[in-house]
């Protein structure tokens, strides 16, 4: 959804009838229109999910939510990724992509990115755990089991770039030969009105 | 109560956390050759805590006061120069940022950037690989 210049907002009102506002010479059409849904969910807008190298599919878009911590004020922005860690391998990594900001860190607050596996050998269905050591992986026998080895989400500097590049990874490994999918939903802090710009890899 | 005495960042005021460096903090008095050096250490995290910044000798004049941060120079280590930062007649005042200066090269294009992202992942995994050997499946 295009974000209009206006920060005129309308909550559960069809978009495609024009209402006229006391104080306003706005139409819907030039309005950032939010379901109730969208609203209560913090989204800012449609979330859009590129293709990248690995054929993982990743995104980032930014969040109604704002913070003031201590006199800093700070925007908020959910980074999605979904993608496989396939063939069955003892190491995985997955580059997601980069956020760099125009200045200042970045602070993820939240964590909801969660591991699916296949466990129609086991007890059946798939299995769905957080994104950790100890969430459930599977492999050719299709029997799923918690994975002892490490599992995160790495933030990293590349040497030669600025602090404010930060490249996105997905790192998984263990003594054994596993697969899984990866749902990666993560939110971050940045300073208030400074520029987000994520490069899929 | 420890507080930040200096936070390490580049131009923009983004605090250089993974900064492998070391700092000093050094006073000169009126009338002596050398600054004496009076805080010494290794950047944490990006910052140097600590109470407070030694108090100046009384019974002498401050010339100034330096905060020296040296950048140590290894191929995985931040772009950022060393600095020296003076304080004419005073010590310095809590908090101060560095202003690193950068002295790595901006990546202009989207391909420069999937590229960096690439060979870093390439060598993670070879290093992860140390650990956790590939198995025939």
């Amino acid at each position: 959804m295009a974000v209009p210049s206006s920060n005129e907002q309308f909550v559960g009102i069809n978009p495609s009838v024009d209402l006229v506002e006391r104080s306003s010479k706005l139409i819907n059409s030039q309005r950032q229109i939010y379901t109730y849904e969208e609203l209560m969910s913090g989204t800012f807008g449609a979330t859009t999910l590129d293709v990248g190298t690995q054929a993982q599919l990743a995104g980032v878009s930014k969040l109604a939510a704002t913070y003031n911590l201590g006199g800093v004020e700070y925007d908020s922005y959910n980074l999605k990724c979904v993608t496989s860690l396939t063939p069955e391998a003892t190491a995985h990594v997955v580059a997601i992509g980069s956020i760099e900001v125009g200045a200042g860190n970045i602070f993820f607050i939240s964590n909801r990115s969660n591991i699916e596996a296949v466990d129609f050998g086991g007890f059946g269905g798939y299995t769905n755990n957080p994104l950790n050591f100890g969430a459930m992986v599977d492999d050719a026998t299709e029997v799923a089991r918690p994975l002892t080895g490490i599992f995160y989400i790495n933030q990293e500097n590349i040497p030669t770039f600025p602090i404010e590049f930060n490249a996105m990874y997905i790192v998984a490994a263990d003594a054994a030969n596993f697969e899984c999918d990866v749902y990666v939903d993560m939110d971050f802090i940045v300073q208030k009105g400074t520029t987000v710009e994520f490069t899929i890899a | 109560m420890e507080e930040t005495l200096i936070k390490v960042t580049d131009v923009k005021g983004t605090v250089l956390k993974p900064i492998d460096a070391t700092f000093k903090v050094e006073y000169k008095y009126e009338g002596e050759a050398a600054p004496e050096e009076v805080l010494v250490g290794d950047v944490k995290k990006g910052e140097v805590k600590g109470d407070d910044f030694p108090a100046p000798d009384a019974t002498k004049d401050l010339e100034y006061s330096e905060i020296v941060i040296d950048v140590k120079d290894k191929p995985k280590n931040l772009p950022y120069a060393s600095k020296t930062l003076k304080f004419i007649g005073k010590v310095p005042p809590k908090g101060v940022p560095t202003d690193l200066p950068f002295t790595g090269k901006m990546p202009k294009t989207k391909e420069e950037k999937k590229l960096a992202m690439a060979e870093k992942k390439e060598a993670l995994i070879k290093e992860l690989q140390k650990i956790y050997p590939p198995k025939e499946s």
